[in-house]
């Protein structure tokens, strides 16, 4: 019975729609035909001042200046000819291209077409005084970023650009638009719903000419929120000089509080050439060099992390094996027979303890240990340690690395797991693949007791502290941890140690280098490591690509460390 | 006469409307005689492909035989709520859907059926000495309370996203579904009484932009450049087609770039544009006759599990459409409902088709 009481409701409601159509389109339909034709109502957009990015001493790393740009505004041009040769002229342009990228630009006869941006003082004031002899070029002041630093903390900050097709539909909820500039990578991007701010604009009516008649509504924009970061910019400056030319990465975390001070890779680039735009071939460069100067290599680039992994191999002995102490000694022949394989050591070390192997990164040493803990303690442990998931750092797209199992071989090569399977594994090659910030995380575990802290960038945003993440205990014994981070001193405080160069006086750093091999290429160089030996703050993970060796890598941490320590940053 | 064979012209119906849809989405896809949006328009056309399937698909599916699936859907409905409202948190606040690669599902459309099959089933629990389910039977505590509790959960998620539109329609299908299960009417009168009450309550936790929509609605000057703006410029479109549209592909309102929003919740403005009074004219009716159709389904229907979920189908497809085209016309606040069949957007039009295709198995199974 209600059910037709109710269908009688409902087609009430559609009735009345029927109403309303009928004002519309019947009653107001003439009034609004008229308004259609000429439709006089306009929206013009007025961006918003972006906010800007410090470090964490309150640096400005990226701002935004005000820039002179040259304008045309269609509805006023009268004789387009004439004024574009003009504008030639002042700005020193080809006229083609000027009306060229008139023709681009063109959206409506009141919104003013961008032709040249950021026009030296000196030109836009000559523009000014010709103007009246021009009509229709105009020079707008606007808000335009600026990246003082150039490469530095490049893959940090990201850089900014128009919105792509992409972007649109995913953030148009979110209030984006067509032409909208937005963050591509790194904090630009990641936080861009905070710094980019509210438009603003203004409503106006024009005549059907399309010539502004009167000024309805304004609303200002509202400006974006600065965002602090954890990076300290001149230990990232002294990282970044050092990097400079070569291929890798090179990362300083906190080790309790998972603060990012340093993250840099290299090739870099420079973010103004993106906000520019003139500069074409850099561009083009920045986008298809095979060297990829737009990839992080820092939290995307994936590799064999050779003998650092060693650490793990280490504490998934001492999880396996209750009664291994670091006295236990093996003896390097300087190779071993595993299956029906020779596997060689670099060298030939003789009877080695658990301290001196870890201090000349003996292979044989770590066979043994690797096959005392077998391939299923090894997966477990490097997994404890953080690897092959993600960190969580707040920067985009991150890699997370991949740490082989038996059933992922089992289903992906249809094989069973070898002993030299576990072999290449216990020394950080065959299938393991790190990044350097997991590498300096791990270090980060070894050194602070047995936790793993989320690595972060942003420090606070519009001035309010953003919380880190709590930090995640790992379930590996304080006791084995204690005796890692001891043996990690003995690289560098041994006189023929593998990361002996790192030896300098008042930070006692401990480290661990690799040198993992590539198939037909050169060997990736690794350090990564901590310091002070007591009371350890900070992690570090030094990673060059093709380098040859790890010890390039050590070179370049000395480098590093021994300019923080002179210019008092490390104490 | 027409609703003798009810599921004849529901699927006439839906076929008349989805092709109107398309039509009108290719006009709005170009702008000045270029077709600037070919993407969402061969997007659009594959789900038109899809949701014929997932039709087919349900009507074929005993109706009966979905009330195993109401907890586990409810249940699932309800997490994927929650999933979006928490991964969303460390970018900005929340959001709405969630990305699978290409496309992206938006879970509270999900919700809108998850709810009406759980209710249906609510209302159609029966004692062993009942023929049929006798909700009239049931007190306050069984009869609307709980039910209202089953609704509120998802209604309170949906609020928090913030999607004030959703939530109002999930409260909408509850009342349909509560008042057609034949719920003692007091009981009925005395929430809507509760409800009206709460009203200034409810008013402090609706969001700014929440508050600043329906004021706009009072009075659309106020936000010139936000959602006034859309108002004045749907009202524009729709008005200047008079009585029989500046035709197909002709628009000027809609294809220039005044609305956002064309293809989606403002996609009417293209219609009544382009088609006038005539075309909106035949399109309330279209969805009038699909609605009576759907009820008539719900009257025949043998039991009260299939009365009860065509029913709230009905009130599912009526209240989008008739809050869209209010909202297109300013009769109403813009909140942000698509118009079932004719908005552009997968999942809205994926679940309508599921829900259309029980109709339709309701039907056949009389």
């Amino acid at each position: 019975m209600r059910t037709r009481t109710y269908g009688l409701t409902l087609l009430a409601c559609f009735c009345l729609l029927l109403f309303g159509l009928a004002s519309v389109q019947l009653v107001g339909g003439g009034r609004y035909y008229e308004l259609g034709l000429k439709n006089t109502i306009r929206l013009i957009p007025e961006e918003p001042y972006r906010g800007r990015i410090l470090d964490r001493n309150q640096e400005v790393i990226v701002d935004n200046i005000l820039s002179f740009d040259a304008v045309m505004i269609p509805q006023e041009v009268s004789d387009k000819d004439r004024v574009l040769r003009r504008l030639a002229d002042i700005l020193s342009m080809d006229v083609d291209e000027i009306a060229a990228r008139y023709e681009r630009g063109y959206l409506n006869p009141f919104t003013p077409v961008v032709i040249a941006e950021g026009v030296s003082k000196s030109v836009a004031i000559r523009l000014e005084e010709e103007r009246l002899e021009m009509p229709g070029v105009a020079v707008e002041l606007n808000s335009r970023r600026l990246y003082p630093f150039g490469t530095t903390a490049a893959h940090v900050i990201g850089y900014l650009g128009e919105i792509d097709r992409g972007r649109i539909t995913r953030l148009k909820e979110y209030g984006y638009d067509i032409k909208d500039k937005v963050g591509y990578g790194g904090i630009e991007e990641r936080l861009d719903i905070y710094m980019r701010g509210q438009k603003g604009g203004r409503q106006i009516e024009v005549d059907n000419r399309g010539r502004q008649v009167r000024l309805l509504g304004y609303k200002p924009p509202v400006p974006g929120e600065d965002v602090t970061l954890t990076i300290d910019l001149e230990l990232q400056q002294i990282a970044d000089g050092l990097l400079n030319g070569r291929k890798g990465a090179v990362v300083v975390m906190d080790v309790r509080t998972g603060e990012i001070l340093v993250l840099s890779s290299a090739p870099a680039f420079d973010p103004n050439v993106f906000v520019d735009r003139r500069d074409r071939r850099a561009m083009n460069h920045y986008l298809t060099s095979e060297d990829a100067p737009l990839f992080n290599r820092a939290i995307r680039g994936q590799s064999p992390p050779g003998s650092v992994f060693k650490i793990v191999t280490a504490a998934a002995a001492m999880r396996e094996n209750k009664k291994f102490t670091p006295a236990a000694s093996f003896v390097c022949h300087g190779q071993m027979k595993i299956g029906n394989r020779f596997f060689k050591c670099w060298s030939t070390h003789g009877t080695q303890d658990f301290y001196a192997a870890m201090a000349h990164s003996c292979d044989i040493y770590f066979y043994e240990l690797g096959l005392m803990a077998g391939p299923d303690q090894l997966t477990h442990t490097a997994k404890e340690f953080g690897l092959s998931e993600p960190t969580g750092i707040d920067l985009p797209r991150e890699a997370s690395g991949f740490i082989p199992s038996r059933i992922w071989k089992r289903l992906t090569r249809f094989e069973g797991w070898y002993d030299g399977d576990t072999a290449n594994f216990s020394i950080g090659q065959g299938f393991v693949l790190t990044t350097p910030l997991q590498l300096a995380r791990m270090m980060a575990v070894v050194a602070n007791g047995g936790y793993l802290p989320t690595p972060h960038v942003t420090k606070a945003v519009a001035g309010r502290e953003v919380p880190a993440a709590a930090a995640k205990p790992v379930r590996i014994s304080r006791e084995h941890l204690e005796r890692i981070r001891t043996s990690l001193r003995f690289p560098v405080s041994q006189e023929n140690g593998t990361a002996r160069m790192l030896n300098i006086a008042g930070l006692d750093i401990c480290a661990k280098t690799g040198t993992a091999q590539v198939y037909g290429e050169e060997s990736h160089g690794w350090v990564a490591g901590f310091f002070p030996f007591k009371n350890p703050r900070y992690a570090f993970c030094v990673f060059l690509e093709n380098a040859g060796s790890g010890s390039y890598a050590v070179i370049l941490a000395r480098d590093l460390f021994r300019e923080a320590q002179k210019r008092g940053k490390m104490s | 006469m027409m609703t003798a064979r009810p599921r004849k012209v529901i699927t006439i119906v839906i076929f008349i409307l989805l092709f109107f849809g398309l039509l009108c989405l290719y006009s709005s896809c170009h702008q000045k005689g270029i077709f600037v949006k070919k993407d969402i328009f061969v997007k659009q056309l594959l789900w038109v492909g899809v949701g014929w399937g997932v039709l087919f698909l349900a009507s074929r599916y005993d109706y009966r035989s979905l009330k195993t699936w109401v907890i586990p859907l409810y249940v699932v409905s309800l997490l994927c709520l929650f999933y979006v409202l928490f991964s969303g948190r460390a970018i900005m606040g929340a959001q709405r859907w969630i990305s699978l690669g290409e496309f992206s599902f938006q879970p509270s459309e999900l919700g809108k059926f998850a709810l009406i099959l759980t209710l249906a089933a609510y209302y159609s629990i029966k004692a062993s000495y009942d023929l049929q389910a006798r909700p009239r039977a049931l007190g306050a505590g069984r009869g609307i309370l709980l039910p209202l509790l089953i609704t509120l959960v998802p209604t309170g998620m949906v609020l928090l996203q913030p999607d004030l539109g959703t939530a109002i329609v999930y409260l909408f299908i509850f009342a349909s579904v509560a008042l057609l299960a034949e719920v003692r009417m007091r009981y009925l009168l005395s929430l809507a009484a509760a409800g009206l009450a709460l009203m200034p309550l409810f008013w402090h936790f609706l969001k700014d932009y929440q508050k600043s929509r329906l004021m706009v609605f009072l009075n659309p000057n106020t936000d010139p450049l936000g959602a006034g703006y859309t108002i004045i410029q749907s009202k524009i479109a729709i008005g200047s087609g008079r009585f029989f549209g500046k035709g197909w592909m002709s628009g000027t309102q809609s294809q220039l770039n005044f609305l956002a929003e064309r293809h989606t919740d403002f996609i009417f403005s293209v219609w009544g544009e382009e088609w006038g009074f005539f075309g909106s004219f035949v399109l309330v009716v279209l969805y009038a006759l699909l609605i009576v159709s759907i009820l008539r389904v719900a009257e025949l229907a043998r039991d009260m599990f299939g009365r009860l979920l065509a029913a709230g189908v009905a009130a599912l497809v009526f209240f989008h459409a008739f809050i869209n085209i209010a909202m297109n016309i300013g009769m109403c606040p813009v909140v942000g409902l698509p118009l079932p069949f004719m908005s552009y957007g997968g999942s809205s039009l994926v679940i309508n088709m599921a829900a259309i295709g029980i109709v339709l198995n309701i039907a056949r199974q009389k």
